[in-house]
């Protein structure tokens, strides 16, 4: 009696829940759920594939059913604990990037899409991370599902399968913002919402709004149903794949490269801001956001620059269409998207190198794109400045950090 | 009472010393080019006197005043040397004897001298010892005058410890500079000696020594050090390579028979390996099928040495190797050699604290309320001075990025435009592409158009003066604020 009573005592906090008798794993929790989701998406993929009439239905709801079982297994046979530490947060990140990079790659490997599980693998990581490089030779003539599949990891990739987990995942209480900040892609994890999970939410709201809006504008342009989806959601992403070999110049229309350019900005705009937006805040209040102020001056800089160059580069290109293929270029290349209409390989080594510039700042922070984010490279250059202002006035005091947009 | 004549004067007599043995030279050799050196040697001792006789030392400085009379004693030495080449008549473009006098002060390795063998002994010998005189203004400026002022940030050389305010005739200032001197000729005549035991002749000892002490990379030869086509002088050439990327307060102590402050230093420990790895890996990356021979491995351990201490001597072509072994140089040159030694690039020193500074910043990922220092060996380097160096960092890869567009603008390849931009502001040299060497010099580097070797001239000049010198000088100098203290103005909201 009294050694009940003793680890009673002991074990404190625990005791409400000591029947119980699941393994105490974050990292175990949090990979079976994220595989819940993957399994979802297979599974429409999945029915995608079998309206199509394509012969690839048994990969994809058979991968569905193993993340399925496994995800089901993993989730409802582990129990989270009270505190999530941030080691095993990132534990947790890293471990689910890893399940759901496998578990996708699966159905591109047992469908015969890629010859080898290495192949797939490549294929799915790129996907998952929005990277966008590919490893399929001939993209078109496989199945539709298997497409949209492809398509789809670059999407769920894009705001990160962590968010959504946060979002939906109950229990998760004081880890949820570990995970958040173990994953977020930017400098900054901005809090939308007092309760981490319904900043994660309000993400995935944003997130979900913005594909439906491309894809209504890309509806309008004339694109199909299908085309329209597999593009707005791997352009709010800002990852990169597409369902042609030739990628966006298989359209060959300016009004669908004018709605891309338009979304893979709004893919590459700090998600906190579209939230402001969403809350009824002027462009005015937008404007004191020094990095999509920054953002859209090097946009145009850098669009106006190549226009330049290609247009007296001696190709007797006109200036208009110089424009058109600079600016999806840059924009593509900034927000980290990497659709291409132009092989840009061919162009200026001037070009080239500021594209290569563009690539490695990427978009803003707290968006989908990749690479360094804007707000770290004007943190960076401010302090440079700084630093050098102090040997002209070892006295002076001045600011690193550029104004943010309040979020709160 | 000017800091800009103080320093200006002692330029324009050092430049004038070498003009004067020049001439002396030139007479030995027939009288080639006499008459246009013997004028500026006699022009620029006449006026460097003048200077030196009317300007008063001065006893407190501002660090703004400083930077403007570095910047000017740089632009002073590169007008000289461009002047001479003019008068010479080795050029008959301001441009290209601009850019020659620019990178020999520099140190740099790119040469746009033609038919170098043809060229009278006296100018050869000007051109060698602008790299001399290059390294040495380059050491007593970095490691003398700007630490004490709180730039650069390289802590083993620190000399001062009033950040704002020095006087340049404090006893500790100029004992640190008679002691670098002194390193600085130990070395060189020690080159001269090893390099004449090698098998060279007094005029091409001199003259190699003069350029590989100070990690310049000039050859009196088409082939450079390939023109002897001797394993001993490769040896030698490497091996002074890597003591001109040394740091001269140990040069200096290991002369004297002091092993401690050589055994205390980590930056010497981390140089030694940086150069040992990157040599090991080059003699196996560039090994023949059927292993590595004599050759193979002489030339990957010169060509790392070459690379860490960003001399820019070449040999055995290594433009001909693969594209990772190339990539590989052109990043060690910019990692660059010790503070405190005629090489330049980012400096051992800065490049281990900043790792530091990368650890610290991922340990605090995982445990947010941990405290964690970053050291330099055993010393905890100061939130500020790290403030510095990474500032310092940022304006490098700034000046890089914007280098390299500004490069392939004026007409440079891709690959050429982005290895000249680190390999100039390394004070290197070689690169791929445009830049990639040949048989010692850079054969494709000197037909490039004009404004592409000005734009890499100016680079070398900000990784000479790590970049301070010449942002903080130029806005002193064009704003017309270098003048002495005045009362700082209160600026109103």
């Amino acid at each position: 009696m009294s050694a009940v009573a003793t680890r009673r005592r002991s074990s404190g906090a625990q005791t409400f829940e000591t029947r119980d008798r699941r393994p105490v794993s974050a990292v175990a929790n949090v990979v079976g759920f994220a595989l819940l989701f993957t399994a979802a998406g297979l599974a429409v993929c999945g029915a995608v594939e079998l309206l199509a009439g394509d012969d690839a239905v048994a990969p994809l709801a058979g991968t569905a059913l193993l993340s399925a079982v496994l995800g089901m297994g993993l989730w409802k046979g582990t129990r989270v604990p009270n505190r999530v530490s941030t080691p095993s947060a990132f534990a947790a990140v890293g471990w689910t990037w890893i399940a759901i990079s496998a578990v996708g790659a699966l159905p591109l490997w047992w469908s015969g899409m890629l010859p080898t599980f290495d192949d797939a693998l490549f294929e799915s990581v790129s996907g998952f991370t929005g990277t966008g490089a590919t490893v399929l030779a001939a993209i078109e003539g496989n199945g539709a599902g298997l497409l949209l599949w492809r398509q789809a990891t670059q999407w769920l990739g894009g705001m990160g399968v962590i968010v959504l987990v946060v979002a939906v995942l109950p229990l998760l209480g004081v880890g949820g913002f570990e995970l958040l900040r173990a994953e977020s892609p930017g400098p900054t994890s901005d809090r939308l919402a007092p309760r981490v999970r319904d900043t994660a939410r309000r993400l995935w709201i944003i997130y979900v709004g913005l594909t439906l809006l491309i894809v209504a504008a890309l509806l309008v342009t004339g694109l199909s149903p299908y085309d329209a989806l597999a593009h707005a959601m791997t352009t709010v992403s800002t990852g990169g794949f597409s369902t042609y070999d030739a990628s966006i110049a298989a359209f060959d229309s300016a009004a669908v490269e004018a709605v891309l350019i338009a979304s893979m900005f709004a893919g590459a705009v700090n998600f906190a801001l579209w939230w402001q937006v969403l809350r009824g805040v002027g462009p005015r209040a937008l404007g004191q956001s020094a990095e999509l102020r920054a953002f859209v001056v090097i946009l145009v800089a850098a669009v106006a620059f190549v226009t330049v160059l290609l247009a007296v580069d001696g190709s007797g290109l006109a200036l208009v269409s110089a424009l058109r293929r600079a600016a999806f270029t840059v924009v593509a290349t900034m927000s980290t998207t990497g659709y291409a209409t132009v092989d840009f390989a061919l162009w200026p080594a001037a070009g080239q190198l500021v594209l290569l510039a563009l690539m490695v700042s990427g978009g803003m922070a707290g968006s989908t794109s990749g690479a360094m984010k804007l707000f770290r490279i004007q943190v960076m250059v401010s302090h440079a400045r700084r630093e050098l202002r102090r040997l002209l006035h070892p006295s002076a005091a001045s600011s690193t950090v550029p104004t943010i947009i309040s979020t709160t | 009472v000017s800091t800009a004549g103080y320093v200006a004067a002692r330029a324009l007599v050092a430049c004038g010393a070498g003009l004067a043995a020049a001439s002396v030279l030139a007479l030995l050799d027939g009288g080639r080019a006499l008459g246009p050196l013997a004028a500026a040697a006699a022009l620029s001792l006449a006026l460097g006197g003048l200077l030196w006789w009317c300007c008063a030392v001065p006893v407190s400085l501002r660090t703004a005043s400083v930077h403007a009379a570095v910047l000017t004693g740089w632009m002073l030495l590169i007008g000289v040397g461009a002047a001479t080449y003019l008068a010479c008549g080795t050029f008959d473009s301001i441009n290209r004897a601009v850019v020659e006098s620019t990178t020999g002060f520099t140190t740099t390795a790119l040469s746009v001298l033609a038919d170098i063998e043809e060229q009278p002994r006296g100018v050869l010998f000007w051109r060698a010892y602008t790299q001399w005189l290059g390294g040495l203004a380059a050491v007593l400026v970095v490691v003398a005058v700007l630490p004490s002022l709180g730039v650069g940030g390289l802590e083993e050389s620190t000399v001062g410890s009033d950040r704002r305010r020095l006087a340049l005739r404090s006893p500790r200032i100029a004992a640190a500079a008679r002691r670098l001197l002194s390193g600085y000729l130990v070395l060189s005549v020690a080159g001269v000696a090893l390099f004449l035991l090698a098998g060279m002749g007094p005029f091409d000892a001199v003259t190699y020594a003069m350029t590989t002490i100070s990690t310049g990379g000039f050859g009196n030869h088409d082939g450079s050090i390939n023109f002897f086509d001797s394993a001993r002088i490769e040896w030698v050439t490497a091996g002074g390579m890597v003591l001109g990327g040394t740091n001269l307060v140990l040069v200096l102590a290991a002369v004297r028979g002091r092993v401690t402050p050589l055994r205390r230093s980590f930056e010497l420990r981390a140089y030694g390996t940086a150069i040992v790895v990157a040599a090991a890996l080059l003699v196996w990356w560039t090994a023949p099928s059927g292993g590595p021979t004599h050759d193979s491995v002489r030339h990957a351990v010169f060509a790392a040495a070459s690379a860490v201490s960003t001399t820019g001597h070449t040999v055995g072509g290594w433009a001909g190797w693969s594209s990772g072994a190339q990539v590989l140089l052109v990043l060690l040159a910019g990692m660059g050699a010790m503070s405190g030694a005629a090489g330049g690039g980012f400096r051992v020193v800065r490049a281990m604290v900043l790792m530091g500074f990368v650890r610290r910043e991922i340990l605090r990922q995982l445990r947010p309320r941990s405290v964690v220092v970053v050291k330099a060996g055993r010393t905890t380097v100061d939130e500020a001075l790290l403030g510095q160096m990474v500032g310092y960092q940022v304006a490098w890869l700034l000046l890089a990025g914007a280098g390299a567009v500004v490069l392939a603008l004026a007409g440079v390849d891709l690959p050429g435009a982005m290895t000249g931009a680190v390999s100039a502001l390394a004070t290197f040299g070689p690169g791929l592409g445009d830049f990639a060497p040949g048989a010692g010099e850079l054969p494709r580097a000197g037909e490039l158009p004009g404004a592409a070797l000005l734009a890499y001239a100016a680079l070398t000049v900000a990784g000479r003066l790590e970049i301070s010198p010449l942002v903080v000088g130029a806005v002193t100098i064009l704003t017309g604020s270098g003048r002495e203290p005045r009362r700082a103005r209160v600026r109103r909201p």
